[in-house]
């Protein structure tokens, strides 16, 4: 079959971009946009494949680079005063003496938005507007802070009080089963993974309410989900047999099961995670919401949050770091990546054998044999974050969010070994 | 630069200036760097260009054209093409910072060698800023982590250079000795001295008993505490001995089984990594060695273009020791 010439469309941004004047601050060191530029303003708000599926693709056609092309250079004038609103923002932040966050990922969004919106940043007024944003972006808690947080939890009888309402809905939570068996739904949503379209079967899912069912089974039910006689153990998420009504707790330091942490700990990363608290609720009502959220299902309050844990759960059981292949196209493009990560281990003298005899690396090398565990953790605090903040998850980001978190544990498991591996590193929590 | 572009047994996508497909574990001289969809790997005793293994081609697809050209990114599997890279200076970057990571894990410190241990500061910062350079290679949320902090290193001692096993019987009859070298692939960086004479063995017959005492220098710099699960072992021909680090060496004994002959073999490693395939190649080694040797002296005659600044420290470290 004849196909039409491709070209990569990396290169051809990198060719209309090369004709913008003023863009350094949003180009890399050999002229090419940064990778964040691209991710953050060109596609979203530039080329927007969504409206230009042409344009969309590691490759694209001669009709495609031309469209790419006209899109990036009719907004040549726009992102040119992006740069120079992004060149304000770091020099601005630099004054304030501001170093939280990553400068791109915070502000690259807002530059556009400015450039759209006022145009050239005025050498005057400009820096008072940075001022201005930084300012809110960073000072504007509004109270929700680990302080207010610790405040809160710190009066006895408001601890007392959230301790006896957990363990009044903990009692109350609806155990039924739900009925239906969901596994062929699940394996094609994996099967759609990296380019298909997961939305046919995760709106199915939801509406078989798929996530509550594997949520409730994970409370009690032996050998639910494929995971032993004690499935939430099993997956990592509790260390007891069965999930137990969480605490109230009164400090960050705790459990590390998502389903153990107390609900200080739960809204504590929440806090400390977030970008813009603000837009958080009042830590009462974080603290109340929690309590109520602790009790449901994946101890999450959005259904299709616990489908994606779901879909979590089967992809996670079916990672085989130390083999290869796997059952759906999901499964095998994690497994390649551990693959590359063996390779990348044995380059850096950083590879373990399957079971060392010595702590700790008998429980580094030990993540490798039950990778689920690792992965659930991960993927349960990224669910927990965007059901606190009414987020949801869309189709086109879920296979992000679930090899994010691979490339997550694969990251961290690669620095625990170093660490564990390393002469010089005064020992720490082991 | 003719380049080939494959698959592998595994499915993945190759493109490599070499005929045939890349060896499926990297050895000693392997630099290699995580980028997007795959990882690239030059080796530091050739001047080829990188060979480039794919597991995910779309996400690759961000820089492919720009390390082997657009005619690379959409070759057909099979066929050959002319390197043609789109950014050539990256291309120099990409390869400094896979030699960074290299030097991280690889460098064969030794006194006896001569060869300074490169200071762990200073290439925090070659690869934190080799790493910045090199941006477009990685996704937007993935750049391979330099290592963040780099840790505070503990008192170290000089170590004397061990003659040879500095205990263990003291009378006896003397069998045999001899010296030997560590397979590095079997012991984390740091531990133990990369000479080929780092290690000495002595076998002994004593009261009717055949004993064997191994000495192994110390890696330059090794703390003077060594938590216990770095403790490296020695077998000495199936007998596994744990050294310990006595006052200037790694040292043990064990008694060997009678019928022990003199002719010994002694292999010091850390248990609990991943046993390499095949024994390891002392000839890679000592050209290893050559090389970073020659790196030094040049970077001392002023003759290497853009040494890294921990090697520029090295080199100018006193190795008389």
């Amino acid at each position: 079959m004849p196909t039409a010439p491709q070209r990569p469309r990396a290169l051809v941004i990198h060719e209309v971009w090369r004709e913008l004047r003023g863009v350094q601050a949003l180009s890399g060191p050999q002229g090419a946009p940064l990778s964040r530029t691209v991710k953050l303003i060109l596609d979203p708000l530039v080329i927007r494949p969504v409206q230009h599926p042409h344009c969309a693709g590691p490759l694209v056609t001669a009709e495609g680079a031309a469209r790419l092309t006209e899109l990036i250079r009719a907004a040549g004038a726009v992102l040119a005063d992006t740069a120079g609103w992004f060149a304000l923002f770091k020099r601005v932040r630099r004054l304030m003496r501001i170093t939280d966050g990553h400068p791109q990922d915070r502000y690259f969004q807002r530059c556009f938005e400015l450039a759209t919106t006022v145009g050239t940043p005025d050498p005057a007024a400009g820096r008072a507007t940075v001022e201005e944003a930084l300012r809110e972006m960073h000072d504007a808690s509004e109270g929700r802070t680990v302080e207010a947080l610790k405040a809160h939890l710190a009066d006895p009888d408001r601890a007392a009080e959230l301790a006896a309402r957990l363990k009044k809905s903990w009692v109350a939570r609806d155990e039924t089963p739900v009925p239906g068996d969901h596994d062929d739904l699940l394996t094609a949503v994996l099967d759609a993974f990296p380019s298909g379209d997961p939305g046919p079967g995760t709106r199915r899912l939801t509406a078989a309410r798929a996530g509550t069912a594997s949520g409730r089974a994970l409370w009690a039910v032996r050998d639910a989900l494929g995971a032993g006689p004690h499935p939430a153990r099993e997956l990592g998420l509790t260390a007891h047999d069965v999930p137990v009504v969480p605490s109230p707790g009164a400090s960050s330091s705790g459990p590390a099961e998502p389903f153990d942490r107390t609900v200080y700990q739960r809204i504590f990363t929440v806090l400390r995670t977030s970008a813009d608290r603000a837009e958080l609720p009042p830590v009462a009502e974080l603290v109340a919401a929690e309590a109520v959220r602790a009790c449901e299902p994946w101890a999450l309050s959005d259904e299709t949050l616990r489908v994606v844990a779901a879909v979590g759960v089967r992809l996670a059981l079916g990672l085989r770091p130390l083999e290869t292949g796997g059952e759906t196209a999901a499964h095998r493009a994690v497994n390649a990546r551990w693959r590359r990560e063996a390779y990348v281990l044995r380059a850096r003298r950083l590879s373990l054998a399957p079971e060392p005899a010595a702590e700790p690396l008998t429980r580094v090398a030990g993540e490798l044999a039950r990778p689920w565990r690792a992965y659930l953790r991960r993927l349960w605090a990224r669910l927990h974050g965007r059901d606190v903040r009414g987020l949801g998850v869309h189709d086109t980001e879920l296979w992000d969010l679930l090899d994010g978190v691979a490339r997550s544990v694969i990251l961290d498991h690669r620095d625990q070994v170093r660490r564990a591996l390393s002469v010089h590193e005064t020992s720490p929590a082991w | 630069m003719v380049i080939r572009i494959l698959r592998d047994e595994h499915g993945a996508h190759v493109i490599t200036p070499h005929d045939g497909p890349p060896p499926e574990m990297p050895d000693v001289d392997a630099a290699v760097l995580d980028v997007a969809g795959g990882h690239l790997t030059w080796s530091v005793l050739s001047d080829a260009g990188p060979v480039a293994v794919i597991d995910d081609l779309d996400a690759a697809q961000s820089w492919i054209w720009a390390v082997y050209g657009e005619a690379a990114a959409v070759a057909d599997t099979g066929s050959t093409v002319d390197a043609d890279p789109a950014l050539p200076e990256l291309v120099v970057a990409a390869a400094r910072l896979a030699y960074a990571h290299w030097a991280a894990r690889w460098w064969p410190a030794s006194t006896i060698d001569a060869i300074p241990a490169l200071d762990e500061t200073l290439l925090a910062e070659d690869l934190a800023e080799l790493t910045t350079e090199c941006e477009l290679l990685f996704a937007a949320d993935e750049a391979e982590e330099a290592p963040a902090t780099v840790p505070a290193r503990g008192p170290s001692t000089a170590y004397a250079l061990a003659a040879g096993p500095s205990t263990g019987p003291d009378n006896g009859i003397v069998l045999s000795r001899g010296t030997t070298g560590t397979d590095w692939r079997r012991i984390p960086p740091g531990l133990v001295d990369a000479s080929e004479q780092a290690v000495s063995w002595q076998v002994t017959r004593i009261a009717a008993q055949t004993v064997v005492a191994v000495s192994a220098v110390p890696a330059p710099g090794l703390p003077t505490a060594v938590p216990a699960h770095l403790w490296p072992h020695a077998t000495v021909t199936g007998e596994d001995i744990a050294l310990r680090l006595a006052e200037d060496a790694w040292i043990g004994d064990s008694a060997l089984p009678p019928s022990t002959g003199p002719e010994v073999t002694v292999d010091v490693h850390l248990p609990g990594l991943a046993a390499p395939s095949g024994p390891g190649d002392r000839a890679l080694r000592t050209r290893v060695r050559a090389f970073v040797h020659a790196r030094l002296d040049a970077i001392r005659a002023g003759t290497l273009p853009d040494p890294l600044r921990a090697e520029t420290a090295a080199a100018a470290t006193e190795t008389d020791y």
